[in-house]
């Protein structure tokens, strides 16, 4: 009997580590698609500093990778920021992120960044957008930002 | 007492039988995607290739005139959709961990297996797209048998679908300054920290000998 009892504890506190592992109060972002139909949705979110993203990967191999010069990139992070890349995710796939700094990121997806799949956070109460270079950034994907944020900022 | 221990035993078991179902499940994805490298002879000098390439720059250029210097290589196609632009990224994370002296000794050589689609002017536009026209960095091109023979002797394996995709290895090799292949990291995600501390070492050997 002690054994048992023994046993149960172990399995509870296993799996109460699990839980604890895992952030539970978070805002999913969904990757999917293979090509030309890659997107993350919803592509702009609006969260507070400190707030848990979760990247979940239905489909494809993707990354979440932040616009900014450690990524070849121009940068479109607030300054203070960390830049970020998930590295390959595939489907199946779970990926965190949590923005500390206040203001606009731009992320995208390294593989589909072309065929314009790329995201943006709205890290506390934006007001104005911030004068981001463009850079070799491709056309679809500023447009998709533009037209995505305007539908959330005039909600 | 007995029943609740059996449940909790069934929940932690059929818990972990998900985790590793989704495991299997990306091992299957990945398998689809990936040709796993071969085998090389890691004594047999890549610089014995006397074939020409031509770089995004237009330049033609021989394996040999690196000779002296760690290179980086790393094959991959501009229009992959899947992992190319990851291993790109790869062989990145590797070159911007380098020490300031190693950056200017090591050279880059990002290799495309696609010669139909892949000329030196797409690969310019490639190279500026990724914001890897620079010094040290040269994205390659070059005529089937030569791209195909630099693939064997790096144990670089790929292979066309009927829909212009290609499976292919994914694989960052070292040269030394023979041009031995000394490391190589295969995978994409995968620590550079070995590689690196290869490629400082080279680096230090040629600055001495010059």
């Amino acid at each position: 009997m002690k054994s048992y009892i023994i046993a149960v504890l172990f399995i509870v506190s296993g799996m109460s580590l699990t839980l604890h592992a895992f952030p539970t109060d978070t805002l999913t972002v969904h990757v999917l698609g293979t090509a030309e139909d890659a997107r993350f949705e919803p592509s702009v979110i609006q969260v507070q500093p400190g707030e848990v993203i979760k990247f979940e990967v239905l489909a494809g191999l993707h990354t979440v990778t932040a616009y900014h010069p450690d990524n070849r990139r121009p940068q479109r992070i607030p300054d203070d920021a960390v830049p970020f890349d998930s590295g390959m995710l595939k489907a199946g796939d779970i990926w965190f992120l949590k923005p500390e700094v206040k203001g606009v990121y731009d992320y995208f997806c390294l593989p589909h960044e072309r065929m314009g799949h790329a995201g943006r956070l709205l890290v506390g109460d934006v007001d104005t957008l911030p004068a981001y270079s463009d850079g070799r950034i491709p056309s679809t994907v500023i447009e998709n930002l533009k037209r995505e944020t305007q539908l959330i900022l005039n909600q | 007492m007995r029943s609740v221990l059996i449940f909790m035993i069934l929940f932690a078991v059929t818990g972990i039988g998900e985790v590793n179902a989704q495991d299997m499940q990306h091992q299957h994805d990945h398998k689809q995607e990936t040709l796993k490298a071969g085998n090389i002879q890691s004594d047999y000098s890549l610089y014995h290739l006397d074939s020409e390439f031509i770089t995004h720059r237009g330049e033609g250029v021989k394996l040999s005139e690196f000779s002296g210097e760690p290179v980086i290589v790393v094959m991959f196609y501009g229009n992959c959709t899947q992992v190319c632009p990851i291993l790109i990224q790869d062989s990145w994370r590797l070159y911007s961990s380098l020490s300031e002296t190693a950056k200017t000794t090591v050279n880059v050589l990002a290799v495309s297996f696609d010669t139909e689609n892949d000329s030196p002017e797409v690969l310019a536009e490639y190279a500026k797209d990724e914001q890897l026209d620079i010094s040290g960095w040269h994205f390659v091109t070059g005529k089937d048998a030569d791209i195909r023979m630099l693939a064997m002797m790096l144990g670089v394996k790929y292979q066309k679908d009927s829909s212009g995709n290609f499976a292919h290895s994914n694989l960052i090799s070292v040269l030394d300054a023979e041009g031995n292949v000394v490391k190589r990291v295969e995978g994409l995600n995968q620590p550079m920290d070995e590689a690196a501390s290869v490629i400082e070492t080279i680096s230090q050997r040629s600055e001495q000998m010059n």
